[in-house]
């Protein structure tokens, strides 16, 4: 015997299998849980970013509304104005018609007066000179609203109408 | 027994917690889908208004191009109406002539006068004439043509 004496030794334990199965369990199931939350997180980064380029598509869609109203704007104040001018352009078509009808009766009168002198009818002459300068008043006439109007359209009068008459013979 | 159920405790631990982890990351995943398909529609809006800002920009591009027509058209049937107000005095300028020779009794020379000088005049005032026709029918259609881009829409 030994002095003082030894404790008794206890038994060698045993690893059973059942308890490494179980560890085993525990740290794959740890190793899985790990996985777990790196892909959770990727997918929470994944939300973050998504969240960004929506703010970022709401911003540039609002910047692209702001533009278009900003163009409808211009577009409806343009057309506003040259309805206005392209309206006197309108009238001024109008009057330059009326003109030229005139002045195309004033042509074939000044064929026929013209005729009337080489046929030594001085009364046919003057009733045609007569008709002639009435005809240069209303083209006088015509003439003094086109410029005015033109005037108004473009700052840039045209010269004014013939205020020479025809002399009677 | 502690050292029997440590391990069990554990587990069940773990299990809920992948449980959590793994049903918070199916929201992140499926709220980011959302998320996408919103940014899609967002910028399939955006490209609507971009395409609107530019088809206005274009029509009053038109606008101005059609308008500042019409402006060159009614300067060139202004200088044909001039050029007609020219030949209508220089007509007048003839005949004035014409007839202070017969007035005068020179009648042959005021004829003569009549036959040449005169007609010659209204020669020219018939083709000053004609092109004046011809540009008035020319702005007519570019103010047709103005009124139509008016009436477009972008």
């Amino acid at each position: 015997m030994t002095w003082p004496p030894m404790p008794p030794a206890s038994p060698p334990r045993r690893l059973s299998l059942r308890r490494v199965l179980v560890w085993f369990g525990v740290v794959a199931m740890a190793v899985v849980m790990a996985g777990f939350f790196l892909w959770t997180s990727a997918q929470r980064s994944d939300l973050a970013d998504a969240r960004d380029v929506r703010r970022e598509a709401r911003s540039s869609l609002e910047r692209g509304r702001a533009s278009a109203r900003s163009q409808d704007e211009a577009l409806s104040d343009r057309r506003a104005e040259v309805e206005a001018d392209g309206s006197l352009a309108g009238q001024i078509s109008e009057l330059d018609e009326m003109t030229l009808r005139l002045a195309t009766e004033h042509a074939a009168l000044s064929r026929q007066a013209n005729a009337r002198i080489l046929e030594d009818d001085p009364g046919g002459y003057n009733r045609l000179i007569d008709e002639m300068n009435a005809n240069i008043e209303r083209q006088n006439a015509l003439s003094a609203q086109i410029s005015a109007l033109v005037s108004e359209l473009t700052g840039r009068p045209i010269a004014s109408g013939p205020e020479a008459a025809f002399a009677r013979l | 027994m502690i050292g029997a159920i440590m391990p069990l405790v554990l587990l069940v631990a773990l299990l809920g917690a992948s449980g959590w982890s793994v049903a918070r990351g199916v929201a992140a995943r499926d709220e980011a889908a959302q998320v996408l398909a919103e940014t899609v529609d967002l910028s399939e809006l955006e490209a609507d208004a971009d395409a609107e800002s530019v088809a206005a920009e274009r029509l009053v591009q038109r606008i101005d191009k059609s308008f500042t027509e019409v402006l060159a058209s009614v300067d060139d049937v202004g200088a044909a109406q001039n050029a007609v107000i020219q030949a209508e005095r220089d007509l007048v300028a003839a005949a004035d002539v014409g007839i202070d020779q017969l007035n005068a009794g020179d009648v042959s020379a005021g004829k003569a006068t009549f036959t040449t000088d005169v007609s010659a005049a209204a020669d020219n005032y018939d083709q000053t004439l004609t092109a004046l026709r011809r540009l008035v029918d020319a702005a007519s259609d570019v103010i047709a043509g103005l009124d139509a881009t008016l009436e477009a829409q972008p």
